[in-house]
């Protein structure tokens, strides 16, 4: 009976991205983050006494240049020689991607199998054959699994691949296999990597995705970590997670039907927070905050989000002490009754809602009013334009969204005045 | 939309008040409310019940808040709603019947839709948002689209809101800023990117370091072996090479050592030792001289000195005098002073004995002393004197007062009068207060019946056609009312009928009249040949032929005939002439009748009409005549009905409200019997209560009066009150006189008790004044001040006594010393005897202190020499010490005389020197050939060329030298390598700069929507108010400009686009000389304020113009107008009332005046919210 750790997506230095530094939020916290959650796998190792550690590919970020990086690795990599825990790897896209891969020499625990042909170590002490192949290069297509050798009779076989499966929707589609492939290997285990998101394939609790290390942005919700997987004397494997993230993202879905004011919504987004706080055994965590319903604080809400954005970050910040990042505020609330169609039929609100509407119609309008910003579109950088949060300017969406908050905003600061009450 | 009713039911201070402003098409409803009145909690009810009271109300401090109500009725057209707004979270609207929950949707179709916001904006205007509106016109420099968009809207701010997003555009973004948020956090970004990159470790870098790392550690281990090998090699050389001079200076010693012979070799301190003994024994030798000599000269000191021992003996009593002198004489001198108060007390008391009891002495005044218990008993005697006498004439007083007051009481009580039976007055009175103010009914009976008199009399007079008297009337048998129905439609019927005629008789004149005018035009023209005409042409043709013919054929000529012929053709007077003359005249008829043939049919066709007309013109009159006749007829029957009544009636219609007249007086006529009746009956009642009254009150002995009822009843009121007071006068005195009797008696025996009291203190006293020698009658203040002055009078003798006793005290202790001081001198100074007292003590005292004085230096004298003594024996031993130690020295040194002992030290001292110099060239030796002994490192130094040593070694060091070099080159190498290598480990610098780059971008993006949000708004804005300027410059313009006069008071003509020097459109002032003022400081504010509502009214009524119309809700707004422009104001407002309702709020009475005094009651409505509960 022994154990293994099966891991993979490190992305070691890999940067959190779509954190805003602001006031209060806790900036110390998520400094090194995929590094921490290294330290907490090979201390997991340690502390679990495994036989080995498995490594599904992608422990670096693929454009990431800092050798350091890799020095990094190497000496939690030595730690676990010194616990004399052998560590089996595959390279990954991103792996493969970055000359590191090649240049730094690994310590001798660390095996990491070919990318020309697959491999198999066979660890004869505990009856085991670990089959194997890495990434030649940054795009592998073809079915890397087809190639696999047949299970090593008598022995619990496992297999160590970096694949997209059957595909989704936010991973490349490299290495690409189905359920078959796998199957008619006859192995026990399959530890896979490339897929963020933890869980079994096909239904099948016998081919794993371990998820990666540590959470990078607000698509990489939940708990991060690796699997631990004990194998008792009839070969049979349990499959337990285990955390490893020193930091977490996750979202915050706040219904604002029905109130009255600004200060009703933060109030409801701060009984949200405190759920999410709880949720997160004391990590620090990265919170999208997304407030939709049909309410009478819309107009406030819309008329000055930047304003509202920040009371929710004091409200975190009072309500987590520092440990809550507010990672975006999306303000989607609607009027709290449909607009009365008739309403705006004559008069300036009337001209103000008819000229957006036309707007939203007229692209040649809409292209007009773009020259507007066409000073600042010439400041930004590319990588603004860039994965899923782009902001382009040159992007029709980004104008017609735009929009969509310009004629709330502008009613609500228009009809700020009224009766003193 | 309209609001018929708010009902303020539960609400801020309102309970139950309803503001009813259904009155008038709409109306400008002022409502007034004084300060803390509710003005402003009203405004806010009207808002609320719209649009909900919210959440957090402070309108719950009389009616907490689910019993917070705002109820109203509303109406639309034909439709109506009746509702009640409450504050709940849902369901908050219901019916009237405040039960039914009522959809929210049932309340915005009456609003049109608005939500709270635009309803506040477009319809309510207060004078904060008046004023605010005034301030953006002077901020805006008089931007015509701002103004028109900010007024329609009612947008106060408009200015700020643009200003505003531009400001926070500009905060997050400006093209060539560095400040603003986006462009600094690019610059930081870019910064932090570069930092990043910076930071970064290339693999090749990390691995060239290694590299160099590994062949520096190489290098630096193949040198350290070399150095292993000759660093000792040159080292043994080079202790060969300084072994050698040891060896010579070894050679050189040995000699020397030899040369000296046998000598002793001496203890290094011998001589110190030699020095010391030499030393010591000459100090002490000089010791023993001198302390000789000190002990002589002691000797003859103490020989000297001899104190006398008897003085010393008696020391003690000698130095007790020395106390008792001062006592002494400080004793002689008070004593005088203790006798001259002695004196004066013995004296005062005199004094006192003589004013008290002149009969006795001093020395028998003792007899004059009480006993404490005595004293006790006097002075509780003289105490209770008082409290008895008080007592007595308390009980007198008690007496007198009691007394008086009963007889009072009888008296009174005789003089009340006795009690009456006033039963049957009261049966009466109440009767009469029963009918209440019958007079004042009656008396306004009469009134109502004289004018209902004087009424009917005077209508009588008007009712005319008919005369007569009231009774006359009510009998008259006039027609019954359906008679003069039928006689009245017969009639209508008859007259209608002639009307209807007549008017087609003048339709027909006209049609005449018509035809002829035709015909005269159509004659105008010119002639219209008629056929007639024709005929009467071919007709004369006819006659001039058979003339012609006659003449020429016939040769038979009718001369008359041809006159006649010739006449008609004059001036033609020859029958062939004539007849050519009728022959074309007839062909011309022909010809134009032919030609004119229309003219000819049109003629034909209007004579047909006309004749036509005249028919029906004939038919017409016929058919007048006709009814004519029948009117008459009718006209006779309707005469003939009212004969009987001799009435001359006018027409049936007329008679109608003669009749109505007719039986209004007999209505009447019966209302004034009626009345009579009432005035009969009132004037019975009063009598009959008179009656009951005057004989209530005879009976009772009151005189009966001519007067009304109302004085009898006031008369009979005061009668029983009379009563009532002496009734009850009389039971308050029997209940006196019962309680004082008693009284009375109880003071009396009471001054009895004390009197008694008083006989037995007298007896008392007279027994304790007694020994005073007092009289029995002395009073206790007498024996107060007796008792005092025997108090002082012992009080003197018992001081003197004391005094008496310090004074012999004085002169037994003089006494004492004087016998104490003649002892000590009579044994010790005999000369002293015939001194006084106290000198002989003081000199006795001064001998004492110098004896003690020669004792004492005596003593020290004594303590030296002993002690000299002591020194000198111990000096004697340490010289014969001294000797010993000399003569050991010798033996040490081998010699028999002290004197040699020197020369013998010096031998000594050299040789040592020499064995030490030895010793040291062996160690040398011995530790440059270590481990080999000195005999083998002398024997390998022989095996050694001394010439070449410095040769070989310098090779060597030179070798070494340059081995060195290169190995701390190494080390260095190492040592930079291996810490670059460190540096480098695991720092994660790079990848916090890019976390931080990444957040910088993060922030960039939000900034990024943020801004374009901004921009796109400011941009969409601008677009939006140029778009409505032009669209609705025009109207909305224009009415504003008619407005602002108005509202100006016509101290400007109107308002003007106009262009600025951007060539923007601005809005100006127009003055009545033409002259333009700009929305700019030379407009006032005021004026400012009313262009803007100028604008915002011409606004609303465009709105108005498509759009249901909307209250329009103002608060307040006139308080900075002055009277005229308040005025106009109110007039514009009133003016647009009739456009959509006006609710103007205010809690300025002078504006509630000023309505009233200059708007039309028709379109005026005040409500006043003075009274908080009451209904308006």
């Amino acid at each position: 009976m022994f154990k293994f750790i099966h891991a993979a997506d490190i992305h070691l230095d890999s940067p959190l991205k779509g954190l805003e530094q602001y006031e209060g939020a806790p900036i110390d916290e998520i400094r090194g983050a995929t590094r921490r959650a290294l330290e907490n796998l090979a201390r997991l190792a340690i502390d679990e006494e495994v036989a080995f550690v498995l490594i599904a590919g992608d422990v670096y970020d693929g454009n990431w240049r800092d050798f350091k990086t890799g020095l990094f690795f190497r000496s939690e990599m030595s730690r676990l020689r010194e616990a004399d825990i052998p560590v089996y790897l595959i390279s990954g896209n991103h792996d493969a991607a970055n000359r590191m891969t090649k240049s730094l020499e690994l310590p001798d625990n660390v095996t990491r199998l070919p990318s020309k042909k697959p491999a198999t170590v066979p660890l004869e002490r505990y009856g085991v054959s670990i089959h194997g192949q890495g990434f030649a290069n940054a795009a592998v297509r073809e079915n890397l699994a087809a190639a696999y050798p047949l299970a090593t009779p008598g022995h619990f076989n496992i297999g160590l691949l970096h694949t997209s499966a059957s595909g989704s929707p936010s991973h490349e589609p490299y290495a690409a296999c189905n359920h078959d492939d796998l199957r008619s290997k006859e192995y026990d285990y399959w530890a896979l990597g490339h897929i963020h998101q933890r869980g079994e394939v096909w239904g099948d609790s016998r081919i794993q995705f371990a998820g990666n290390t540590q959470g990078r942005h607000i698509r990489e919700t939940g708990p991060k970590g690796c699997l631990v997987v004990s194998v008792d004397d009839r070969r049979r494997a349990d499959v337990r997670f285990e955390p490893l993230d020193v930091f977490r993202w996750e979202r915050a879905q706040v219904d604002a039907g029905h109130a009255e004011n600004g200060y009703d919504v933060v109030d409801r987004v701060a009984n949200e927070l405190r759920r999410v706080r709880d949720d997160c055994d004391d990590r620090p965590v990265a919170v999208r905050v997304q407030v939709n319903g049909a309410c009478r604080a819309h107009e406030s809400l819309a008329a000055e989000p930047a304003r509202w954005t920040n009371e929710i970050r004091a409200v975190a910040r009072d309500t987590a002490a520092g440990n809550i990042w507010i990672e975006k505020v999306k303000l989607e609330t609607s009027p709290a009754h449909e607009l009365d169609s008739t309403r705006w039929a004559e008069g300036p609100l009337a001209e103000l809602a008819e000229y957006v509407a036309q707007l939203q119609a007229d692209p040649a309008e809409r292209a007009r009013l773009a020259g507007e910003l066409a000073e600042l579109k010439r400041k930004l950088p590319a990588e603004l334009k860039e994965g899923d949060d782009r902001i382009d300017l040159d992007d029709p969406q980004l104008l017609t969204d735009a929009l969509r908050h310009v004629e709330p905003m502008l009613l609500g600061r228009l009809r700020a005045g009224g009766f003193a009450s | 939309m309209k609001i018929d009713r708010l009902d303020l039911r539960a609400f801020g201070p309102f309970t139950d008040l309803t503001l009813a402003l259904d009155r008038g098409d709409l109306g400008l409803h002022v409502v007034y409310g004084p300060n803390e009145a509710g003005k402003s909690s009203a405004l806010r009810a009207l808002r609320q019940l719209f649009y909900g009271i919210p959440s957090r109300s402070t309108d719950n401090f009389v009616h907490a808040y689910p019993e917070l109500r705002i109820g109203a009725t509303l109406s639309e057209g034909v439709e109506r709603l009746e509702c009640i707004r409450r504050k709940a979270n849902k369901n908050d609207l219901r019916a009237g019947d405040d039960v039914t929950p009522l959809e929210p949707g049932v309340l915005s179709k009456y609003l049109a839709g608005l939500d709270r916001e635009t309803f506040e904006t477009m319809f309510g205007i207060d004078h904060p948002a008046l004023v605010q509106g005034g301030r953006d016109l002077l901020g805006g420099g008089g931007n015509l689209g701002q103004i028109l968009f900010a007024a329609a809207a009612g947008i106060a701010d408009l200015r700020s809101v643009q200003q505003r997003l531009g400001d926070e555009a500009a905060a997050l973004f400006v093209p060539k800023g560095s400040n603003p948020r986006i462009n600094r956090n690019l610059a930081e970004w870019d910064k932090a990117r570069k930092e990043a990159r910076a930071a970064e470790l290339p693999s090749s870098e990390w691995e060239q370091h290694d590299k160099t790392l590994a062949q520096a550690r190489r290098k630096q281990a193949e040198l350290e072996a070399k150095l292993a090998a000759a660093i000792p090699e040159k080292s043994r050389l080079e202790r060969v090479r300084q072994a050698l001079p040891l060896l010579a200076k070894r050679n050189q010693l040995l000699t020397e050592l030899t040369g000296l012979g046998p000598v002793p070799l001496l203890a290094d301190e011998f001589s110190d030792r030699r020095r010391d003994a030499v030393a010591a024994l000459s100090t002490a030798r000089i010791t023993v001289e001198s302390g000789e000599n000190a002990i002589r000269e002691l000797d003859s000191q103490i020989a000297q000195l001899e104190p006398p021992a008897a003085l010393l003996a008696r020391g003690e009593a000698v130095e007790g005098l020395q106390n008792d002198l001062g006592g002494y004489r400080k004793a002689q001198r008070d004593r005088p002073i203790l006798a001259g108060r002695r004196d004066q007390l013995m004296s005062d008391a005199r004094r006192i004995l003589a004013h008290l009891r002149p009969d006795l002495t001093l020395a028998e005044a003792e007899s004059l002393r009480l006993t404490k218990k005595q004293e006790i008993e006097l002075q509780n005697l003289g105490n209770q004197h008082g409290a008895l006498t008080t007592r007595i004439e308390q009980a007198r007083r008690n007496f007198e007062k009691r007394d008086a007051r009963l007889q009072a009481a009888r008296r009174e009580l005789a003089g009340l009068e006795s009690p009456r039976n006033f039963d049957s007055l009261l049966v009466a009175l109440r009767r009469a207060q029963s009918l209440g103010d019958v007079e004042q009914d009656r008396a306004a009976a009469r009134i109502e019946l004289t004018r209902l008199e004087g009424r009917t009399v005077a209508e009588l007079a008007r009712l005319g056609l008919w005369t007569g008297d009231l009774e006359a009337l009510e009998r008259l048998p006039l027609p019954a009312a359906e008679s003069i129905d039928r006689a009245e439609q017969a009639h209508g019927a008859a007259e209608r009928a002639l009307e209807r005629l007549a008017e087609q008789c003048d339709d027909n004149a006209a049609n005449q009249a018509a035809l002829e005018r035709q015909l005269r035009q159509l004659e105008l023209q010119g002639a219209v040949p008629a056929e007639t005409d024709l005929v009467e042409s071919r007709r004369r043709r006819e006659v001039g032929w058979r003339l012609v013919r006659a003449q020429w054929l016939e040769r038979e000529r009718d001369l008359s005939a041809e006159r006649a012929f010739l006449a008609e053709f004059a001036p033609l007077n020859d029958l062939a002439a004539a007849y050519e003359q009728a022959v074309r005249q007839a062909d011309e008829q022909a010809d134009r009748l032919r030609r004119e043939a229309d003219r000819v049919a049109t003629r034909a066709g209007f004579l047909a009409d006309r004749q036509a007309c005249q028919a029906e013109f004939e038919k017409l009159a016929a058919q007048r005549r006709e009814a004519e006749s029948q009117r008459r007829g009718l006209m006779d029957a309707w005469n003939a009905a009212w004969q009987a009544l001799a009435v001359a009636p006018l027409t049936p219609r007329e008679m109608r409200p003669w009749v109505v007249k007719q039986q209004a007086l007999v209505q009447q006529s019966e209302a004034l019997r009626r009345h009579r009746t009432s005035v009969g009956e009132l004037e019975r009642r009063i009598a009959t209560a008179r009656g009951d009254l005057d004989r209530a009150l005879t009976e009772l002995g009151e005189i009966a009066a001519e007067e009304s009822l109302a004085v009898a009843v006031e008369r009979a009121l005061l009668a029983s009150e009379r009563n009532k007071v002496v009734v009850a006068r009389r039971a308050t005195l029997e209940t006196e006189l019962a309680s004082l009797g008693p009284e009375v008696a109880e003071c009396r025996e009471q001054s009895a008790r004390a009197c008694q009291e008083l006989a037995g203190w007298g007896a008392r006293w007279r027994a304790a004044v007694e020994p005073l020698g007092l009289p029995a009658d002395a009073t206790p203040a007498q024996v107060h001040e007796v008792l005092s002055q025997i108090h002082a009078l012992f009080d003197k003798l018992k001081d003197a006594a004391s005094f008496s006793e310090r004074i012999a005290d004085i002169g037994r202790e003089a006494e004492q010393f004087r016998t104490q001081v003649a002892d000590l001198v009579g044994q010790l100074a005999p000369d002293l005897a015939g001194l006084a007292v106290d000198e002989a003590a003081e000199r006795l005292i001064d001998s004492h202190r110098q004896a003690i004085t020669h004792e004492a230096r005596l003593d020290a004298a004594r303590k030296q020499r002993e002690k000299h003594a002591i020194q000198r024996e111990q000096a004697r031993q340490a010289i014969r010490e001294a000797e010993g130690a000399m003569d050991a020295l010798c033996q040490e040194a081998h010699c028999e005389a002290a004197e040699r002992l020197p020369e013998i030290e010096q031998a000594s001292t050299k040789a040592k020197g020499l064995h030490v110099n030895l010793a040291h060239v062996h160690d040398n030796l011995l530790l440059l050939g270590a481990p080999a002994t000195v005999e083998e490192f002398i024997a390998e130094i022989g095996g050694v060329e001394a010439d070449d040593l410095p040769v070989r070694i310098d090779a060597l060091s030179a070798q070494i030298a340059g081995w060195n070099e290169e190995r701390e080159q190494a080390s260095n190498t190492v040592a930079v390598e291996g810490k670059a290598l460190a540096d480098m480990d695991t720092s994660a610098a790079a990848a916090d700069a890019a976390e931080r780059a990444q957040s910088l971008l993060a922030e960039i993006g939000s900034d990024v929507e943020e801004y374009v949000r901004l921009r796109l708004a400011s941009a969409v804005l601008r677009e939006a108010i140029e778009r409505y300027r032009k669209k609705n410059q025009g109207p909305v313009l224009e009415r504003a400009s008619s407005l602002f006069a108005e509202l100006t008071a016509g101290s400007f003509a109107g308002l003007r686009a106009d262009y600025d020097d951007a060539g923007e459109a601005v809005l100006v002032g127009a003055r009545p000389d033409g002259r333009t003022v700009g929305v700019d400081d030379a407009m006032s504010d005021g004026t400012r304020d009313q262009l803007y509502l100028a604008l915002r009214l011409a606004s609303l009524e465009n709105y108005l113009i498509e759009k249901q119309p909307i209250p329009f809700i103002v608060d307040d707004i006139l308080i900075k107008f002055d009277n005229e422009r308040s005025i106009a104001t109110l007039k514009v407002l009133a003016g647009l009332s009739k456009r959509t309702q006006v609710i103007f709020f205010t809690h300025h009475q002078h504006l509630v005046e000023l309505a009233e005094q200059h708007l039309d009651g028709a379109e005026l409505f005040v409500h006043r919210l003075e009274g908080k509960t009451r209904s308006l």
